[in-house]
């Protein structure tokens, strides 16, 4: 899965104790909405992208 | 035409097919925008038919979740410029009085973090998600937002900052954002906290 990650020294010269934090708030920020979303695709996305789909074969 | 993915064990790839895999994400990063779940899920489904029809304009091989990105969060700000309805965010003097008190003693629930998260502008939202939770390079979310290097970083900090204010963060304690499973087995083990 591609995500872009590449440092570009966002992270460098921080101080130490700064580094931990930013590391769980990002972890944070990665679970913020875990509990609300599965991992299954609701079914209103599974119909759009059929519709979708439908749409350009009868094209 | 579309331009497909030369796979040499099959047939062309359709580029559009890969959309589904970023769902997830998408819905999360929506709904950091939006901060409901209504709203989150009809903007994913916006971007879903911008990014199907016009998916000539991606080019293959680059990173199809910056691009859908790219295509929610513009649809998210000029959906809300038009609406002229989303929430006045929060500034720096009121959300003095709406910190938020971890649940348990230095330990905090998502929720916590998130009712937190939520009262930063969605400015500071986007760039945290984009830069801390989706790992793109400060570059990466610069183009993506359309705006300079320094300014996702500012909003980045800012973004962390207060957050860091707002959860009672200090810069000597670790504070772990756990479950209570966890909760229970530090406490027993360490006395720590």
């Amino acid at each position: 899965m591609t995500t872009g990650k590449s440092d570009g020294g966002a992270n460098s010269g921080k101080t130490p104790q700064v580094q931990p934090k930013r590391d769980q708030i990002d972890e944070n920020l990665r679970r913020v909405y875990d509990d609300m979303l599965d991992d299954s695709v609701p079914d209103r996305f599974e119909d759009l992208l059929r519709q979708l789909r439908e749409q350009d074969s009868r094209k | 035409m579309i331009q497909k993915k030369l796979d040499d064990s099959g047939p062309p790839l359709d580029p559009r097919d890969e959309i589904i895999t970023h769902l997830k994400p998408m819905r999360a990063f929506a709904l950091s925008l939006t901060r409901d779940m209504a709203r989150a899920d009809d903007l994913v489904q916006d971007t879903v038919v911008k990014a199907w029809t016009n998916i000539d304009k991606f080019t293959v091989g680059t990173n199809m979740r910056a691009w859908l990105f790219t295509i929610l969060r513009n649809t998210f700000y000029s959906e809300r410029r038009k609406a002229k309805r989303e929430v006045a965010d929060v500034d720096g003097a009121m959300t003095e009085r709406m910190s938020v008190k971890p649940a348990h003693d230095g330990h905090l629930a998502l929720t916590d973090f998130r009712r937190a998260f939520e009262q930063l502008p969605a400015e500071q939202r986007e760039a945290l998600i984009l830069v801390g939770a989706q790992g793109f390079a400060y570059e990466e979310a610069a183009k993506m937002c359309d705006c300079a290097v320094g300014t996702v970083k500012s909003r980045a900090n800012r973004g962390r900052k207060r957050l860091a204010e707002l959860l009672h963060m200090h810069e000597d304690e670790a504070m772990e954002l756990t479950d209570q499973a966890t909760i229970a087995v530090i406490s027993r083990n360490s006395g720590a906290m």
